[in-house]
């Protein structure tokens, strides 16, 4: 086959998204959006996974990255394991958002098309091979989740939160462009492969100039927009308002894939392209993580909404997996990788059950998680689970990534770059701090008696959702974690080049 | 002290070689601003003599553990006190076989009065540690039986007596599998009945089991307590099911602890322990369930953290890409002395908070009294011996300098350990608080028998964690016995019990007695053993723990006096107490019996451990 039927995941849904919309011209039946964008999620999902596991009969090589569109697309180990992660929540977000809008909501083929959209974008932002590409690929999610946040027009809290999305969404892009401006008016590339030969060329002084002042501010730039995508402090402050507002199903998307997302290009970004040039921007990353995760496990010990305690607890995760950028080693480069993949799973898992709850009726305040365990064993282990992994506590998977994240940023540090060491300690002492809070939820769940009736109906939907996000947490990842580990290892290998 | 005899042997069985003689002079400048031996490194071959002979000033030789100590070595060379005049020969068989012997003036160790003798080729070789792999798996059985057992029980959920008669049924078996392992085990040095599982080769992780000397009483302990929690929780009425099965999965967990020799598997299992201890305080707890739960989780998690990055310091530092204890003790030559103390410090967080020793000690009173019945027994019975059992394990043989530098330390927390904690004990007015606070003094004592370095005063320490072990979960069982019977464990509240459940009440008397170190039962043995060794290292700093003995025993008896004898209390409904059912009554028997056992026959005990001991100590390079 040509090379370009590695563009065929993005075909699906690009022709799910124009399906829709015509769907709706013949039918009002709402199941039939659905089942044309689960349809297309797990074509995407199989082809994605076949061209994995058989690369060679899709003219692919897992070790060597294969461009497509004349080098603007690239296709590697990196961009498939991240579009295997996109698909895979696009299509639980879909499952849940069946069950989480009623029959009376308006606008349901919109919604799929955008939720369509959003996940194309994220695909194209991991697949991209120049600055250009990325751009349009995060653009295009944006977009997408900038009307999914406000879906429900007539609920001020979800149009408020799509108003700030919007204006901080846009603020931020405005700043990504103008620190890309300046790399290319410095190296007159937008390719990746361009700036980093670039790059390397100022380090070995075949670039006559000195441009570290421009290549700082630069990044700083550049690091400021994708900061709000990956909501890091100083750049956080919409995310708990969008995570409240937003409803369940979109927040889940934003939290489990579009931060990833973020994550993806800022590992584009800075581990690839201007890795050469890691001394000007090491120390505000490291400086960014620190405080990420301190401030947000501060932040959310305080909270009453659920939804908002776990956006801060996203702001924190984003701190955790941010300390091995700096690193720029191999291994420190899979934990990151291996720890935003189970991020996306586990803080998925965990708003899935959030919107589930509220669906029900129960609410999202803290209370309303009083004696959930009563009402629903399942669904309170599932959550349980979710949130020990997010601590880290062994045998959970979150702890298998963190492990991997701590230990090969420990490595690096003690290799030589010992302040390494004082951001591996800071997240150490971060993930104690942050039990305290988890624990809460869990103390609601299982230690109150719940207010009003026991017998609440829970969506099947959710509950397969909830038992396969047990055993993926709990049982598979951490007893094939040698398999986790080798995938991110490849990753990283494709990814630093 | 086999090696000892071993040596003794050889030297018999050796044709008789006359070696050649040396000496080396013993003193000081005569203005006294230097003090040495001359010659300060001295090389000689195996078999020859070494003379001291003394110059001036006043003086002794005594041997250290390396170049760097500044203490004597326990049971190596001493030329007794510090003396004017005369000469010192070294006995000959620490001239042998190929070694090195540091040795320094005792009174002036601090001026650099140091030197060395090379005997041979030098550097002691390393000890082997023999390692035995079994041919049937026993240890994996412990890990698998109880998950098993937990899964069944869960199984049969909606039946009211299932639940406790599986488990029942479990803990016996593994009582059964832990007293093999016991035996098994014996008093051979090295590990035994080894397994070991690939887990993540990448890593060098793998799931590698095996036993000696000191884990072995370890195992027995926690399948002894098995089947007491379950008979002692037999009427538990609130979620049956949920209760044993995550009783059940503490006992994986626990024998996970003891049994691996993987820092990465033994930083899961430590941590997994967390999981089912906090559900057990906080659904079946008291009042207070909900912050001494979480209080509990919170202190024990972030102690633990810093354990970990202690434990990935260690991996990265030995570069030989295993999380094997047994891999990594051996590399702690090549580790430099800051190294070492640095990671020690990071270990002994983790364990001191689990031990738990002051001031990182405030958990244990919530989580003790919170805590169910159950719960205390195997808090205070298995899981606070983790701590002890995890700093001579896996905090000892790696940092030796770094445990070295920390003496003062331990024996300065462990003496405050002993006199606070037994303070405090003797102003409690609940029982169970009482109970907690004694926990920290005796844990002060095993502390203190660390801190020794010594083989004697190891020993004792876990000898203690042992009799301590099977005796403060039968302090629990007293309290929780007052509670169901009388409806209060509110000392004060309490009197005049002995005359009407007299059976009970003999039963109550027997366990104060042992606890507080009666003669001829278990805790005395370990109690002596630590402070003679501890006499021996630091001399009459003893008054202070004796002095903490005093307390314990005061508040022991005063208890006892308070709540058991005396007048009848008018605050409780004396008319209806009765002697304790059998399910609460044979259980303190079998305690009773094992203490009395193991304070009169303690060899049995204590030949494992001190072989254990032994090796530890000599991977420490001390013994």
């Amino acid at each position: 086959m040509d090379s370009s039927s590695l563009f065929l995941p993005e075909i699906l849904l690009i022709a799910s998204i124009m399906a829709i919309p015509a769907l709706h011209i013949f039918t009002e039946n709402r199941r039939s959006y659905s089942i044309c964008s689960n349809v297309s999620l797990v074509g995407a999902f199989i082809f994605l996974v076949l061209s994995w596991y058989y690369p060679d009969s899709l003219s692919m090589d897992r070790d060597v990255s294969t461009y497509i569109f004349y080098d603007h697309f690239k296709v590697d180990a990196f961009s498939q394991l991240f579009k295997i992660v996109f698909v895979l929540t696009a299509l639980i977000v879909s499952l849940v958002s069946t069950s989480y809008f009623d029959e009376s909501e308006p606008h349901q083929p919109e919604y799929f098309t955008l939720l369509l959209s959003s996940t194309l974008g994220m695909m194209v932002t991991a697949s991209a091979n120049d600055f250009l590409t990325l751009f349009v690929g995060i653009e295009i999610s944006a977009f997408s989740s900038y009307a999914m946040v406000a879906f429900r027009k007539k609920d001020d809290k979800s149009t408020e939160a799509g108003a700030k999305y919007l204006l901080i969404g846009a603020f931020s892009s405005a700043l990504t462009l103008y620190g890309i401006s300046l790399i290319y008016a410095i190296t007159g590339f937008l390719t990746f492969d361009g700036v980093n030969s670039f790059m390397d060329g100022i380090n070995n002084g075949v670039v006559d100039g000195d441009f570290s002042e421009v290549i700082f501010i630069s990044c700083l730039f550049i690091m400021a927009g994708l900061g709000f995508k990956i909501a890091v402090v100083p750049f956080h402050a919409w995310a708990p308002d969008v995570y409240e507002g937003a409803p369940t199903p979109v927040t889940t998307l934003l939290a489990a894939a579009s931060k990833a997302m973020g994550f993806v290009a800022v590992f584009r970004v800075f581990v690839f392209a201007l890795d050469s040039v890691y001394e000007e921007w090491e120390l505000i990353l490291g400086i960014i993580a620190l405080a990420s995760m301190t401030v947000g496990n501060l932040a959310a010990i305080s909270q009453n909404d659920i939804g908002r305690m776990l956006a801060y607890s996203s702001i924190a995760q984003a701190g955790y997996i941010m300390i091995a950028i700096p690193a720029l080693t191999s291994e420190a480069m899979s934990g990151a990788i291996a720890h935003t993949l189970v991020h996306a799973f586990m803080k998925g898992g965990a708003f899935v059950v959030v919107g589930c709850v509220g669906a029900v009726g129960l609410g999202y305040s803290l209370d309303s998680y009083k004696g959930l365990a009563k009402r629903s064993q399942l669904l309170a282990l599932a959550m349980t689970v979710c949130l020990l992994s997010l601590v880290g506590i062994p045998p959970f998977a979150g702890f298998i990534s963190k492990f991997f994240l701590f230990y090969g940023t420990l490595k690096a540090g003690m290799a030589g770059n010992s302040w390494l060491i004082i951001l591996v300690i800071g997240g150490v002492l971060n993930s104690a701090l942050s039990l305290y809070y988890y624990l809460k939820i869990m103390r609601y769940m299982y230690l109150y008696d719940p207010e009003g009736s026991e017998d609440i109906e829970f969506p099947n939907t959710v509950r397969y959702i909830s038992l396969g996000v047990i055993l993926l947490l709990a049982v598979f990842f951490p007893l094939y974690w040698e398999s986790l580990f080798e995938l991110c290892k490849e990753a990283s290998a494709a990814l630093m080049g | 002290m086999r090696l000892f005899f071993a040596l003794i042997l050889a030297a018999l069985l050796l044709p008789a070689v006359s070696g050649e003689d040396h000496t080396v002079l013993v003193s000081q400048s005569a203005d006294g601003s230097s003090y040495y031996f001359e010659p300060e490194v001295l090389n000689i071959e195996v078999g020859d003599n070494v003379t001291f002979v003394w110059l001036n000033g006043s003086h002794n030789v005594v041997q250290s553990s390396d170049s760097a100590s500044n203490v004597y070595l326990a049971g190596g060379f001493s030329s007794g006190v510090p003396q004017v005049g005369g000469n010192w020969s070294l006995p000959s068989d620490y001239t042998s076989q190929d070694s090195t012997l540091y040795y320094i003036c005792e009174p002036h160790a601090t001026m650099q009065m140091k030197g060395s003798i090379i005997v041979g080729t030098g550097e002691v070789p390393l000890p082997e540690i023999s390692m035995e792999f079994g041919n049937f798996p026993w240890l994996s059985y412990l890990l698998v039986f109880p998950l098993i057992g937990a899964l069944w029980t869960f199984g049969f959920r909606d039946s009211p007596h299932a639940p406790r008669i599986i488990a029942l049924f479990t803990t016996l078996f593994t009582l059964i599998i832990s007293f093999i392992v016991f035996f098994k085990t014996g008093s051979k040095s090295g590990y035994s009945l080894m397994e070991e599982y690939v887990w993540a080769p990448n890593f060098g992780i793998s799931l590698l089991l095996g036993v000696d000397g000191l884990s072995s009483p370890m195992v027995l302990l926690t399948g002894i307590i098995g089947p007491l929690t379950v008979i002692f929780a037999w009427h538990e009425k609130e979620k049956p099911a949920l209760f044993f099965a995550l009783l059940l999965v503490m006992q994986t967990a626990l024998f996970g602890v003891f049994i691996t020799l993987d820092y990465f598997v033994f930083y899961v299992f430590w941590e997994i322990v967390l999981i089912p201890m906090f559900f057990l305080i906080a659904i079946w707890g008291g009042e207070n369930r909900r912050y001494a739960s979480i209080k509990f989780f919170i202190y024990t998690f972030t102690a633990s953290v810093i354990m970990l990055v202690g434990f990935m310091a260690l991996y990265f530092e030995t570069g030989a890409e295993t999380f094997s204890m047994i891999e990594i003790a051996k590399q702690n030559g090549n580790f430099s002395e800051s190294f070492q103390i640095w990671v020690f410090a990071a270990l002994f967080i983790g364990f001191a908070v689990k031990i738990p020793s002051v001031p990182w000690h405030t958990w244990l009173p919530d989580a003790h009294v919170e805590a169910p019945t159950a719960g205390s027994i195997l808090l205070a019975g298995v899981m606070l011996k983790m701590g002890l059992y995890g700093l001579i394990r896996a905090a000892l043989p790696v940092a030796p300098l770094g445990a070295e530098y920390f003496v003062p330390v331990m024996v300065v927390l462990a003496i405050v350990s002993i006199l606070y904690g037994a303070a405090l004990s003797l102003g409690q007015t609940d029982l169970k608080k009482l109970v907690a606070y004694s926990s920290v003094s005796h844990m002060g004592v095993a502390l203190l028998g660390v801190a020794t370095m010594t083989e004697l005063g190891l020993a004792g320490a876990v000898f203690m964690m042992f009799a301590h072990g099977i005796l403060s979960p039968a302090m629990f069982m007293v309290a929780g016995v007052l509670l169901h019977q009388v409806g209060t464990r509110d000392i004060p509240k309490l009197g005049g019990l002995a005359k009407h459940q007299p059976n009970t009440a003999g039963v109550f008397v027997v366990i104060f007695m042992g606890s507080l170190g009666l003669p001829g039962m278990a805790v005395f043995v370990a109690e002596l053993s630590v402070f003679i060794a501890f006499f021996e290292s630091h001399g009459y700093w003893l008054i202070l723990p004796i002095f903490g003995m005093v307390l314990t025993a005061g508040y022991h008896l005063w208890a006892l006096q308070r709540a058991i004898f005396g007048e009848d209390s008018e605050q409780i409904d004396i008319k209806n107490v009765h002697e304790a059912p059998w399910y609460e009554m044979y259980p303190m028997f079998a305690i009773i019996v094992l203490a009395v056992l193991f304070g009169i026959f303690p060899h049995y005990l204590m030949d494992p451990i001190t072989v254990a001991c032994y090796d530890i100590l000599n991977f420490m390079g001390v013994a």
